[in-house]
């Protein structure tokens, strides 16, 4: 049965075929719910189900438009009518589609990702730089202080100012390094570049001082701020 | 096309996929459908469209009464009458003592059944079975109401509602005879009404206090996509808990004039019905007064001042704050980035309520909606985008509470986190680590604490493996969180790729044997139930009989009839009026007959009516030039349908 659709690639013949969802039919150009990965194909990842190029640089807007139109046509309150194992389908393919979406969402995740793909471990324990190191001691102290010394607290907004700035100069070179990355993988050298090293340290930098500034927050937060018990 | 005769019943295809919403609430419960105008509506009895949420038994176990005859029989005999349910659902044993405080019901739990039970009238019956008998109530009058049977339903659960709390309400509409397409959030079906009715573009936050739960979610409205975007709130929070404080209060008033309620089931329930009252008149006036009869023969006067209400009630209300803040927060958004406030729940009533909400958000609440049925009307807007294949309008919903598995140390490992869009999924790879292990135990938590202790159980489970050295057998286990926000799991050996069955064993509520062993058990009401099920499917048959009959006589067709045909033909419509009212499906059945026989002539007449104008209809025309001819096409006696 032919369902309507409204997804940017579906209706572009000239669309290149990888950027159609994975769910479509590649002959029909329609939703195929019984679409399994073929004799030699791989699962597809999450660009894939989404039908976005394998990128880090990813437009959000491009990102929210993908997702909301294969929502529309695979959710399964779509295919009650057609009974049980359709709507069972449907549930399954609607979930990657989210767990896509929630996969790709912001450019930190986006990265990490592409690493999995190749096979690495981006949640793998970053080792700081020596010169962030006295600060991060100086920090944990004053996080450790801020419930009752006043003085701490100042030292600890202090510190979460700097290391703000540092972060945002990080955002640049994770740009840079995300770039590199996308022009490795559009030339099919991504998985053995010297970008995916850099991407990797980049993002690992970005990812300490997002731990960091999260923790002087929560620090800093009033007590009654804290998430209440279930 | 112009032919069209219909003198058959309604299409039966059509009303077997029909569905009605429902709002099964702490304290009262509704039921709506959507008309054939595409509007959604709800269904109101003798005594109004909302029905408590109360089952009053009989001294020997039956349900007597489901309502607000309930809801009186609570007055005269408490020991017997249940309220309240809803706050028991998928609950262990130990919650609902610690819930229950000072309801008076007793608490068991059966060997062998992770379900809780509560005695009453000399049975144990588990929550489920409970609100079974509210929704069979709900059931019974929609089907009075459209003449048809309901077999369908869109049930609201709070947003906050976890696995098993979900799974209890989908387990009572099995038992009430009802499919339950699915389970919906109540502040989510509430923006799906409010979103049908206003076509809002843009964030709205609905902020639903009711009887017994406390929610809030964020959603974004675009072209009919209504996606939350987090939610949050407080299952142990309602208007209940107000009554409570102020029954505490007023209780020690009267302690002073010397009527005690301690223990005394029947004169606390008259204190409660009179503390509602007085809460509610706190509402519109800054002091409130009422009549109270706890002792026969002995009025009293109980008066209150709305200042001294609120303060007893703020640290309640502000209590319901924090999760708003924390949905603002998960959303990614500041208060001043939202576009509307929708209240809904009978406790946003209160202005006090409506203050503090209004300066969290700094938006005054949209005044346009009834907090009392926004909910069940947008169950019944889901129903109908369920059932009629409507393409306009779609929700994605998240997932309240963050899934995960135990791993060592008793801490949890978090595979789906809170507020992701359902349905939702997680793969997780499992392996030995003992030579020959047949097996993984898997524990699947619900919570977003930290330890396993902080957490709820939802299911504990054993993964087969093959008998293989240590970490060579692999098996992919997939969680997940279907549109109800319902967990369920399958396994696979990724060596051979088999599917592997889990037996998934809830932690706290019914397993599916449970279900259908209560079902059996509830053969003995089959026949009755069975009876009057007929006799609605002759009353929907007889009523478009009717309503075709009067069509017809009205048309120019009725006005070439003989008067002794017309006279026959309205002797049949009083017979056939009458046997309906004997809610019989026999009468009904022969009455309808003798209908049939008296419009035969009229049945013919409108059919050549009808073929007459298709005739100069040029489209047809040469379809026709080929057909036998029309005085020559005989209606057929009993189905005079052509279509």
């Amino acid at each position: 049965m032919a369902e309507q659709f409204d997804h940017p690639a579906a209706d572009s013949p000239d669309a290149p075929r990888t950027l159609r969802p994975w769910v479509f039919n590649r002959e029909t150009g329609q939703i195929d719910l019984d679409r399994q990965p073929r004799p030699g194909e791989a699962e597809p990842d999450h660009f894939a189900i989404l039908g976005l190029p394998r990128r880090i640089l990813l437009d959000a807007d491009a990102i929210e438009i993908a997702h909301r139109s294969l929502i529309r046509g695979l959710h399964p309150d779509r295919f009650h009518a057609r009974g049980p194992e359709a709507v069972a389908q449907a549930q399954w393919h609607s979930s990657r589609v989210n767990d896509a979406w929630r996969g790709l969402k912001t450019l930190e995740q986006r990265a990490a990702y592409v690493l999995t793909l190749t096979g690495e471990n981006p949640e793998e324990r970053f080792r700081p730089p020596a010169h962030l190191l006295t600060q991060v001691m100086e920090a944990n102290e004053a996080i450790d202080e801020a419930g009752h010394d006043p003085a701490a607290r100042v030292q600890l907004l202090e510190l979460l100012a700097d290391f703000q700035a540092q972060r945002a100069a990080v955002s640049d070179e994770l740009a840079d390094a995300a770039a590199a990355w996308d022009a490795a993988e559009a030339a099919g050298d991504a998985s053995s570049s010297v970008a995916r090293a850099q991407l990797r340290t980049v993002l690992g930098r970005a990812r300490y001082i997002d731990n960091l500034i999260g923790r002087a927050n929560a620090a800093l937060a009033t007590p009654d701020a804290a998430y209440p018990a279930n | 096309m112009a032919i069209q005769v219909s003198f058959g019943g309604q299409d039966r295809r059509e009303k077997q996929s029909f569905a009605v919403g429902i709002d099964l609430g702490t304290t009262n419960s509704l039921v709506a459908y959507v008309g054939p105008d595409g509007q959604p509506h709800v269904i109101s009895g003798p005594d109004g469209a909302m029905v408590p949420s109360v089952i009053a038994f009989d001294a020997a176990g039956q349900v007597e009464s489901v309502g607000h005859p309930a809801n009186s029989a609570l007055l005269v005999h408490p020991e017997r009458t249940i309220y309240s349910v809803k706050r028991m659902m998928g609950r262990s044993a130990a919650e609902i003592v610690h819930e229950l405080g000072m309801l008076p019901f007793q608490v068991h739990t059966a060997q062998g059944s992770a379900a809780v039970r509560i005695e009453v009238a000399g049975q144990k019956l588990t929550p489920p079975e409970l609100s079974a008998h509210v929704l069979r109530e709900l059931k019974r009058r929609a089907e009075v109401f459209l003449g048809h049977a309901v077999e369908k339903a869109v049930v609201t659960v709070p947003a906050y509602f976890n696995d098993a709390q979900r799974q209890a309400t989908k387990d009572a509409g099995r038992l009430a005879g009802l499919d339950v397409l699915r389970i919906v959030n109540e502040p989510t079906a509430a923006a799906l009404a409010y979103g049908l009715d206003k076509k809002p573009e843009g964030r709205i936050v609905v902020y639903d206090l009711g009887g017994g739960t406390f929610d809030v979610s964020i959603l974004r409205m675009h072209e009919g996509l209504t996606e939350v975007l987090a939610t949050g709130g407080d299952t142990h929070l309602g208007g209940d808990d107000f009554d409570r404080l102020l029954v505490g209060v007023v209780a020690a008033q009267v302690a002073a004039v010397g009527i005690s309620v301690q223990g005394d089931a029947e004169k606390l329930q008259r204190l409660r019905k009179a503390c509602i009252d007085l809460k509610i008149a706190l509402s519109d006036a800054e002091q409130a007064t009422v009549q109270a009869e706890l002792v026969a023969g002995q009025r009293i006067e109980l008066s209150f001042a709305r200042a001294d209400f609120e303060t007893l009630i703020a640290p309640l209300v502000e209590k319901t704050l924090e999760p708003c803040r924390r949905a603002l927060r998960d959303a990614g958004l500041v208060a001043a980035e939202l576009d509307e406030v929708l209240l809904v729940g009978g406790s946003t009533r209160i202005p006090l309520v409506r203050r503090r909400v209004q300066e969290l958000f700094g938006k005054a609440p949209r005044g346009d909606i009834d907090p009392d049925q926004v909910v069940a009307l947008g169950a019944a807007v889901q129903a109908d985008i369920m059932t009629t294949g409507r393409r306009d309008m779609l929700l994605l919903d998240v997932t309240p509470l963050s899934l995960g598995m135990e791993t060592v140390g008793d801490v949890v490992v978090k595979i789906i986190n809170r507020n992701s869009a359902i349905p939702a999924s997680a793969t997780e790879e499992f392996t030995t680590s003992v030579d020959n292990q047949t097996g993984v135990v898997v524990h699947v938590l619900q919570g977003d604490r930290e330890l396993v202790k902080d957490c709820r159980s939802l299911a504990k489970f054993v993964i087969p493996i093959e008998p293989l050295p240590a970490g060579l057998a692999r098996v992919a286990v997939t969680f997940l969180i279907d549109a109800n926000g319902i967990l369920h799991v399958t396994a696979k050996d990724v060596r051979t790729g088999r599917e592997k069955t889990i037996e998934v064993k809830p932690s706290y509520g019914l397993t599916d044997d449970e279900v259908v062993r209560m079902l059996e058990d509830a053969f003995d009401h089959a026949e009755e139930d069975l009876t009057y099920r007929m006799f609605l499917d002759a009353k929907g048959e007889a009523d478009s009989i009717l309503e075709a009959t009067r069509r017809a006589l009205a048309g120019p067709a009725g006005t070439r009839l003989d008067p002794e045909e017309r006279e026959e033909i309205e002797g049949a419509i009083a017979g056939l009026n009458a046997a309906i009212r004997t809610q019989q499906a026999d009468p009904v059945r022969k009455a309808q007959r003798r209908l049939n026989d008296a419009t035969w002539r009229l049945a013919e007449l409108s059919l050549a009516e009808a073929l007459n104008t298709a005739v100069h209809d040029p489209q047809l025309a040469h379809v026709l030039a080929q057909a036998p001819d029309p005085a020559a096409v005989k209606p057929d006696h009993h189905g005079q349908r052509i279509k």
